[in-house]
């Protein structure tokens, strides 16, 4: 049995049985090889779903605004399941009120080939789940951190230059914001006006710290799903900073994030043993 | 004149109310001399001290930043360093990898019988900021 038909098969019963009121998916979309996030709240509808390499947002992301009739089914590939689990564990969701299916994913395409995000993947099988749609897929071995070692690698100067050409193509449409699952504050830093700590125009300067602002709040909080970047028009390389956080909360503080549930969060913890190597020496 | 002696910088210093602050006040009671250049800002405590603090200070021009608080263990609010520090460690290892000079943003642990040592810290970082020269990166142009 194909991927589509056993999704199909699993939201026509959960919706016909009444057990979740609605399933988030993907559906076909109106244009050649794009899918779209798609919503069935009816066994008929529930033929429409689909899942496949096409379908590049994060589903995890309508989790918080949906509209809520009894429990929420969702599809999860291994980015989304932890997105899912982070989201669990923030308290932004109960466990009973998501109903997962678990989907092994062989990673998404853009511009036919492998999006950045999945050739470094090693997490394509969903961690939570309450049922899978598939047999679950062989994880790589690969070394997540080669493109962030090699940009340590190069003088301050040549980093500076770098980021400053890539913020500089940002037109602040917020696009990466609205992707990303773990972006849910009411108001965000960069809307706020009182205080309004940066200004909200394409300065350079403004657009730089919403970028490292960005990259700070995704700290400990990222699974490098890849949808942030996937949906940015102006193709700047967001996930250059996210990358940089994920490996030092990994060396620094031993967490990955979206793994387990009874682990702390690493900025809502400390320990008393914590690296102090950045601090100024006497 | 040597462009290091020429430029005189300014440096912020975020100082925790129970300790750094106390300890920059016993530099000044036991006559201690430093540098003119720091700025300070008191706070709560280092745990107080929003990344937001330290942005918006380089976007406006600011040559130098210290944020100092009560050595690991001594917090008033027991544990709000250990808070900071990791929230720093995080700050400070993205500001270096985006191309933020390394000295340009610093942290350290003054206690408050320590005037002697922050005398020591503010002359140590005013010389570090001076071999930088002023501050090109982030600081916001209108």
């Amino acid at each position: 049995m194909n991927i589509n038909n056993s999704i199909q098969e699993k939201a026509k019963e959960l919706l016909a049985k009444n057990s979740v009121g609605v399933v988030v998916g993907f559906s076909k979309g109106t244009i050649n090889n794009k899918s779209t996030p798609f919503f069935a709240r009816t066994p008929v509808e529930a033929e429409k779903l689909i899942c496949d390499s096409n379908c590049t947002q994060n589903l995890a992301t309508y989790l918080h605004t949906i509209e809520r009739k009894g429990k929420i089914g969702i599809l999860a590939r291994g980015c989304e399941a932890r997105s899912v689990l982070t989201l669990i564990k923030e308290k932004q969701l109960n466990r009973e009120d998501v109903y997962i299916i678990g989907i092994p994913c062989q990673g998404v395409a853009e511009n036919g080939e492998l999006h950045s995000s999945c050739k470094i993947c090693t997490s394509k099988n969903p961690v939570i789940y309450d049922d899978l749609a598939s047999e679950k897929v062989e994880d790589q071995e690969v070394d997540r951190f080669e493109e962030v070692n090699l940009f340590e690698g190069q003088s301050s100067d040549e980093r500076w230059s770098f980021f400053e050409n890539e913020v500089s193509k940002c037109i602040r449409c917020y696009a990466c914001r609205n992707a990303c699952p773990s972006c849910y504050c009411p108001s965000c830093f960069v809307d706020q006006s009182q205080p309004s700590w940066f200004g909200k125009t394409n300065n350079l300067s403004d657009t730089s710290v919403f970028h490292i602002v960005r990259a700070l709040h995704m700290a400990g909080r990222c699974v490098d799903c890849g949808a942030c970047s996937r949906s940015c028009p102006m193709g700047v390389n967001l996930r250059k900073l996210t990358l940089k956080m994920e490996k030092e909360v990994l060396e620094r503080f031993n967490y990955t994030t979206g793994m387990n549930l009874e682990e702390a969060a690493p900025l809502a913890s400390f320990s008393a043993e914590d690296n102090e190597d950045y601090m100024r020496e006497e | 004149m040597s462009r290091e002696t020429d430029f005189n910088p300014k440096i912020l210093a975020f100082l925790c109310n129970w300790c750094s602050y106390a300890g920059a006040d016993l530099a000044g009671i036991s006559r201690l001399q430093y540098p003119a250049n720091v700025r300070v800002i008191r706070v709560p405590c280092s745990g107080r001290v929003d990344p937001f603090y330290i942005l918006k200070a380089l976007q406006q021009g600011v040559d130098g930043i210290l944020v100092s608080g009560c050595h690991p263990g001594d917090c008033h609010y027991l544990s709000g360093n250990y808070v900071a520090r990791r929230r720093f460690a995080l700050l400070k290892k993205l500001l270096d990898y985006v191309g933020i000079e390394d000295k340009r943003v610093q942290f350290t642990w003054v206690s408050a019988a320590e005037g002697e040592r922050y005398s020591q810290v503010i002359k140590g970082i005013t010389e570090d900021i001076k071999k930088l020269g002023p501050a090109k990166r982030l600081v916001k142009k209108f």
